[in-house]
């Protein structure tokens, strides 16, 4: 079986956003997030499933390990980049307080973090994320619990401090 | 909606031309390369493998060769005479 390439663009479409927001909270790389995400779609392509919903979550468990792989490489090289230019098409932000928010997310467990970002980004139910990481629902509900309780202090001290 | 939507505007979404950028590359680089280099590299592979079968079976052949003929192969040498 392979991709009808109109349904693959479809999927593309659909998916590769969340994943770049995803893989981009996961790296802390914007061009690094791109590249996994995209490598991450050929994959798909090659040999991964070919109908959705199953097709999603290949994708983000696919996209999570190469980022994985990708953050254990570039610890060994040391030459990490957390704030990655980038062009963002959203509402303006601070963008002192948008690197704000990105040492909070990099400052997280990597546990936590994933969770977070597949929860905020993926659109997947908690079963569907547990699938991804390999872990039960109930440890995905207490990773992403966790999360949003550091994200939310770091957020708080930020406003307090000011 | 977001409980936080701070982290949707600290890592946005790419934009329409990023995405075509990105959907132009992939589907090019998924249609070219990848399942043809994949066979290619089954194909090599198997001719390895058999290269070495015969490698293998060709060299014992010629060391079982050697054996032979270090031995040599000796007429029978008539030790006891005719009995009288």
């Amino acid at each position: 079986m392979t991709w009808d390439p109109q349904t693959f663009e479809e999927c593309f479409r659909d998916r590769y956003p969340a994943l770049v927001q995803f893989l981009h909270g996961l790296t802390g790389d914007r061009a690094a997030g791109e590249d996994v995400a995209q490598e991450a779609f050929i994959r798909l392509w090659s040999r991964g499933p070919t109908r959705r919903p199953d097709a999603d979550y290949w994708l983000f468990r696919v996209a999570r390990n190469l980022g994985l792989d990708w953050i254990k490489t570039e610890a060994r090289r040391n030459k990490r980049d957390h704030l990655a230019a980038e062009t963002a098409d959203g509402p303006a932000f601070d963008p002192e307080d948008q690197a704000q928010v990105r040492r909070a997310v990099t400052a997280l467990a990597p546990r936590d973090r994933e969770v977070l970002l597949l929860r905020e980004f993926s659109e997947m139910s908690y079963e569907q994320i547990a699938r991804v990481v390999g872990r039960t629902v109930n440890a995905v509900k207490q990773d992403l619990f966790r999360a949003r309780e550091h994200l939310r202090r770091a957020w708080q001290a930020k406003c307090g401090g000011q | 909606m977001s409980e936080l939507p701070e982290l949707h505007r600290a890592y946005p979404r790419p934009s329409a031309a990023e995405l075509d950028v990105a959907l132009a590359r992939v589907t090019s680089r998924a249609a070219a390369g990848v399942v043809p280099w994949r066979t290619l590299l089954r194909v090599a592979a198997m001719a390895a493998g058999l290269a070495i079968a015969y490698g293998a079976g060709f060299a014992m052949g010629q060391h079982r060769t050697a054996g032979v003929t270090q031995q040599g192969i000796r007429p029978p040498v008539l030790i006891a005479g005719p009995r009288s």
